[in-house]
């Protein structure tokens, strides 16, 4: 075939052009399907790409530990298995809930009806113990597995129980501590993604937080040891005098740090659902009572720091019965002339009542405010009571007197052992305070916690002192009350040999809402004192209520506040008096090592 | 054209103070560089032995991620049983636990007060 080399060319030419337009439409195409998976459904792939080989690993907060004073651990979070299962990925479910029934002691009917479920996902039992955890790892069951999760322990079972409080099933926390604290002891999760590769290696792609993240542990001024001796003696002393319950709370004189709070009966907060109510109350700081007796130093020192007393004046206690209009106020053994000293260490009503009423209502009230009461005390301590102090606006005279011996008064016991912790301050009001210091996640001790602005949100530690009377005063009231404890006073049973005991018995009538006045047969017995007095440590207050075998405070309360503080004077190192013949010069409360 | 040459047609001297650096010779600069072959080579010759050095980093970095994210996982496993262990310490040295053993099983008793009189005068000769 002839063809001019013109035709050859063209030729040559169209079928290049024709290669090329071919080419550059295959480039076209190419590039559009680019476009269009590359750029217009660029986030749906982007998506679908990261199902494939990222995912987040959540790291679940794990919540703050609680310690005592001497870092013993209270409560703590410890990592459990809890245990789910996807029910339509089990071989034989009728077999499975065979093996798990024993092991997880549930019952097999009611676990085959969940292994029976529809549901794609179903949890069998939620917080497994180590045992179980193992036992059912070994089953090797298909369609069943562990998600872990943190469960609240506390080591010591009811110790300190109501003061702690306890969590719910998903470590949040319901009463107590647990439940006050619940911003700094519960967090946040943490969250990091991570790349999985072709070697089943996984690489973080964000920064890993700091381990599990943990958030600030609780330290409390709780000592361990004084706990146990105030809880051993409430236990024996509520038992033997067969009342329906009692509490202690023990401070720190000098700080105000509360070193034991205790309520008999108790509970474990590890199984709080097996106890009443009545039982989870912390009833050291959310009950009110009438203090009783307990109160009269309260008014005596009012008066002598009004000056509308004096310490040499005598008082006539009206043989045991004074009338106040139409009431009748009785003394439990009829007094004549008492001395100041003698009205307190004989517990005379009546002259307590005169001594209350030389003071203007207003005035009276005053330093009834000023010694804690009508008040919270924020100690830090959950549900604190406020009691009920009524305005002296609305005191009738019967009420004037009856608020000078501790009746028509409601006052929790935190604020009572507060206002008599007053005579072992110099007549400083201390303010009592449960949380000592928090520590973060890194371990680093804080008195404070700010905001992001800087401003502080929360305060931890001793709090600011308050001048309540003068110190000359306050060291007066505290002669007559060392004077309570020795022989001829109410309180002798409270009286520790080779230390000198300051304190005040206080026993006061339950007041019946049925009867619409105070009962005959119901008491509630209380002793409040410190030691020892001439350099106080520690400051105990016991009350117990409705005692059975007697109703005084002097035989209930008293021996209970003496097995504590006796204790807890040898375990601080607290040395009693020697023979007054071996040496002379001694100052009590002076400490040695061990 | 030679290095030289690009290197001095980019430090020619600024006519003015006002107009130190010339960005106007900047593009001119990379187009008369890329028209010689041994600049054009160490260009990218540089640029190479930077993508392999910084792929060699990216490979290093993910390895030490992986483990780190691996020790990790270590410490919190190994964080988790020491608390544990923490949590059995607290339990059996717990003050009740204490005391009854002591009592039960060593036959002592709570210190009294009367104890420590009798050898008071020996204590106080050691403060």
């Amino acid at each position: 075939m002839n063809q001019s080399p013109r035709f050859q060319l063209y030729s040559f030419k169209t079928r290049l052009l024709t290669v090329l337009f071919a080419f550059v439409l295959c480039f076209v195409a190419i590039l559009g399907r680019v476009f269009y998976l590359q750029i217009m459904k660029a986030d749906y792939y982007t998506a679908k790409a990261k199902l494939q080989h990222e995912f987040t690993v959540t790291l679940e907060p794990r919540r703050g530990r609680i310690l005592d004073k001497n870092e013993r651990i209270l409560a703590v979070s410890i990592q459990l298995k809890s245990l789910y299962a996807k029910p339509t990925q089990i071989d034989s479910v009728s077999q499975a809930a065979r093996l798990l029934s024993p092991i997880l002691d549930i019952p097999y009917h009611k676990l085959l009806i969940e292994l029976k479920s529809k549901r794609n996902f179903v949890w069998i039992k939620r917080k497994l113990t180590p045992e179980q955890t193992k036992r059912v790892q070994k089953l090797g069951l298909n369609g069943i597995g562990f998600i872990e999760e943190f469960r609240r322990y506390y080591p010591n079972g009811n110790f300190a129980g109501q003061l702690l409080g306890y969590t719910g099933i998903d470590s949040q926390g319901l009463e107590g501590i647990e439940n006050k604290y619940e911003s700094l002891l519960a967090g946040k999760p943490a969250a990091y993604i991570v790349e999985k590769e072709g070697m089943f290696r996984t690489v973080p792609l964000s920064n890993i937080p700091k381990k599990i993240p943990d958030q600030y542990s609780l330290h409390l001024t709780i000592d361990s040891t004084i706990q146990h001796f105030a809880e051993k003696a409430l236990r024996e002393g509520v038992i033997k005098s067969r009342a329906d319950r009692g509490t202690v709370v023990a401070l720190n004189s000098k700080t105000g740090a509360i070193l034991a709070m205790a309520t008999y009966p108790g509970f474990d907060p590890n199984r709080y659902q097996l106890y009443s109510r009545a039982l989870q109350l912390n009833r050291a700081a959310t009950s009110g009572y009438e203090p009783g007796s307990t109160f009269k130093m309260i008014t005596i020192a009012a008066a002598l720091n009004e000056g509308m007393i004096s310490p040499d004046q005598e008082f006539f206690c009206e043989n045991g019965k004074y009338k106040i209009g139409k009431n009748l106020i009785h003394d439990s053994t009829p007094h004549g002339i008492m001395t100041l000293k003698q009205v307190l260490k004989k517990s005379s009503n009546i002259c307590a009542a005169k001594i209350g009423m030389s003071m203007p209502p207003a005035q009276f009230h005053e330093y009834i405010l000023r010694f804690g009461f009508g008040q919270r005390p924020n100690s830090g301590v959950a549900a604190e009571a406020s009691g009920i102090v009524i305005s002296p606006k609305k005191w009738q005279t019967i009420d004037h007197a009856n608020i000078s011996f501790g009746q028509a008064i409601l006052v929790s016991p935190l604020q009572m052992v507060s206002a008599a912790n007053v005579f072992a301050n110099e007549g400083n009001w201390v303010p009592p305070y449960i949380v000592d210091h928090v520590r973060d996640k890194n371990g680093k001790k804080l008195q404070e916690i700010k905001d992001t602005d800087g401003k502080v949100i929360r305060r931890f530690g001793a709090g600011v002192r308050s001048i309540v009377i003068e110190a000359s005063v306050a060291e007066l009231v505290k002669e007559y009350l060392i004077s309570v404890t020795q022989k001829g006073g109410t309180a002798e049973r409270a009286a520790i040999k080779g230390y000198h005991v300051a304190g005040k018995t206080g026993t006061s009538q339950i007041y019946d809402q049925q009867l619409g006045r105070y009962s005959k047969t119901r008491y509630i017995a209380s002793f409040v004192g410190f030691a020892p007095a001439s350099e106080p440590l520690v400051t105990v207050l016991v009350v117990v209520e409705q005692p059975r075998t007697s109703y005084y405070g002097g035989s209930v309360a008293a021996p209970i506040f003496k097995e504590i503080v006796q204790r807890t004077l040898l375990f601080e190192d607290v040395l009693p008096f020697p023979e007054q013949d071996k040496v002379e010069s001694f100052k009590q409360g002076k400490t040695v090592t061990r | 054209m030679s290095l030289k040459s690009i290197v001095h047609s980019a430090r020619r001297k600024p006519l003015s103070l006002k107009h130190q650096f010339r960005w106007k010779l900047v593009p001119r600069f990379i187009w008369r560089s890329v028209h010689s072959f041994h600049i054009t080579l160490l260009v990218w010759g540089l640029v190479t032995i930077g993508c392999i050095f910084y792929l060699s980093q990216w490979m290093n970095y993910r390895q030490v991620a992986h483990r780190v994210d691996s020790l990790e996982t270590q410490r919190s496993i190994l964080v988790s049983k020491l608390e544990l262990l923490e949590v059995e310490i607290s339990y059996l040295t717990r003050p009740q636990r204490l005391e009854f053993l002591v009592e039960k099983t060593m036959l002592m008793t709570s210190p009294n007060p009367a104890q420590y009189q009798l050898s008071w005068i020996d204590v106080s000769s050691t403060d």
